[in-house]
């Protein structure tokens, strides 16, 4: 958004030695009704460590190993113009009347921002989103016939799974452990999918995500 | 011999949490750190985007970002008008002596006042750019200031990346743990430019389009300074942000005389 508007830069980069392949490629169309869980490679221009994270019973299990892409496999204008629906239906909710059973307050609508706009520099699919009173948005997606549901509010986050027959997991965090969104929202996918998810560790800060209003 | 000069900055703040991000709009921030009113300011058009105000300040044009999730504050050369395609180049800061000066007012206005509420993390990049007719003169420019130790040969091949990190502990209260990141490359710009008729519409008042774009490659060599805490529950406060950033521009500038570019204008005199 800064004044670049009349430069293009096209960063070139080294391949590094990969001790792994490229990653498993998500399904050419995702939308949160279809939910591949395969998306993390988006973005993934730089050569950068990466820290394989394996939720199964306990969630003890990290390998730190590295790889390497640079083909994005979901671009990003894709990506950003379900999330500009996300945004404006946010705003929409949050100006509704107090006494409209959509409304949520205006903490909640801070709160949810922040996660959907770490949600979108992680590449993670657009959610689905419905409210639960004023106090908390629910974001939403599908995967067969298994729902991962993210209930925010102010000040915590809770992340609940579920199948058919019952709820498989449930995870709770607090707005200290959200002070690094990436690290929990990782922690969920890996969750989810029920396999290694790979989170980048580039030691540097990423560039502002850039979304049209 | 090869003349570098800053290209850009950018100063980054990361909330605590969601809970503690008081997010204000980019035209209250400029006010804040600036004390006058910016030349442009957007409103947050979805919730999802940034509020941006920017403005000329000297021969720099400086900005600030407001973000769901992050405030940027960004610096780069006010762009002077282009009179026709052989007027296109690359804009560097001329001056990095009021790039420096710029840096210092916004760490200092952090210092006074927690423009974003609880911060958790801090960044600041600075890159540094060689123009240079070729890669095989851009990766010629690159090894003359990459040290010896990393015993790195380069001849003509083009889109080179080359970064290390070697983090320290900062003396600040908060004793947060801080990457120092130096990244060399090769980098291809593409400088394009669009004439717009009075009104900034796409067509003139007769309905004709206006003229199309221009555009020029350039090949550059690139060194980019970056450093950044690493996350912390803890919040850091107002007086130590101004620390860690004031620490970090002594850790650049040290690091650029190491290296040999030897920017002008860019370390403490």
């Amino acid at each position: 958004m800064f004044d670049h508007s009349t430069r293009i830069y096209q960063q070139g980069l080294i391949v590094l030695d990969s001790s792994v392949g490229v990653p498993e490629l998500p399904p050419a169309a995702m939308s949160a009704g279809d939910f591949g869980w395969g998306f993390s490679t988006l973005a993934l221009h730089a050569p950068s460590l990466t820290e394989s994270i394996s939720h199964g019973v306990d969630f003890d299990s990290q390998v730190v190993r590295t790889t390497f892409s640079s083909v994005p496999v979901l671009w990003a204008s894709e990506l950003t113009g379900d999330y500009q629906e996300l945004g404006v239906a946010l705003r929409e909710i949050t100006e509704l009347d107090d006494d409209d059973e959509w409304h949520v307050d205006p903490p909640v609508y801070v709160a949810a921002g922040y996660i959907a706009s770490e949600l979108l520099r992680m590449s993670f699919p657009a959610p689905r989103i419905f409210n639960h009173g004023p106090k908390s948005v629910v974001f939403n997606w599908s995967s067969g016939a298994n729902n991962l549901y993210l209930t925010i509010s102010a000040d915590r986050m809770s992340a609940l799974i579920s199948s058919p027959d019952r709820i498989e997991r449930r995870i709770d965090y607090s707005a200290k452990q959200l002070a690094d969104p990436s690290l929990a929202l990782f922690s969920i996918e890996a969750a989810y999918s029920g396999k290694p998810v790979e989170r980048v560790l580039p030691g540097t800060t990423p560039d502002p995500q850039e979304i049209c209003a | 011999m090869i003349e570098w000069k800053v290209s850009m900055s950018r100063v980054t703040l990361f909330p605590a949490s969601p809970a503690s991000f008081s997010p204000v709009s980019g035209l209250q921030l400029f006010h804040d750190v600036w004390g006058v009113d910016p030349d442009n300011f957007q409103k947050q058009g979805n919730p999802l985007a940034p509020s941006f105000a920017q403005g000329r300040r000297g021969g720099l044009m400086v900005g600030c970002s407001v973000h769901p999730s992050r405030i940027d504050f960004n610096f780069g050369p006010a762009l002077p008008p282009i009179q026709g395609s052989s007027t296109i180049a690359v804009q560097l800061i001329q001056n990095a002596r009021q790039l420096r000066r710029g840096l210092l007012e916004v760490f200092d206005a952090l210092g006074r006042d927690s423009v974003a509420g609880a911060v958790a993390r801090v960044a600041m990049t600075i890159q540094v750019l060689a123009v240079s007719p070729d890669f095989a003169g851009a990766n010629n420019a690159i090894m003359g200031v990459i040290p010896a130790h990393y015993g790195l040969r380069l001849g003509d091949e083009e889109d080179v990346l080359f970064q290390v990190n070697v983090p320290y502990v900062s003396q600040t209260a908060s004793r947060a743990r801080m990457n120092a990141v130096t990244k060399w490359g090769g980098a291809r710009l593409q400088v394009m430019t669009f004439t717009l008729p009075a009104g900034g519409s796409i067509t003139s008042s007769t309905g004709a389009i206006s003229e199309g774009p221009q555009k020029r490659d350039f090949i550059a060599a690139s060194v980019s300074f970056e450093i950044n805490s690493v996350p912390l529950e803890a919040q850091i406060s107002s007086a130590d942000q101004a620390l860690l950033f004031r620490e970090g521009l002594g850790w650049v500038e040290q690091r650029q005389l190491e290296l040999g570019l030897i920017v002008e204008g860019l370390r403490n005199v």
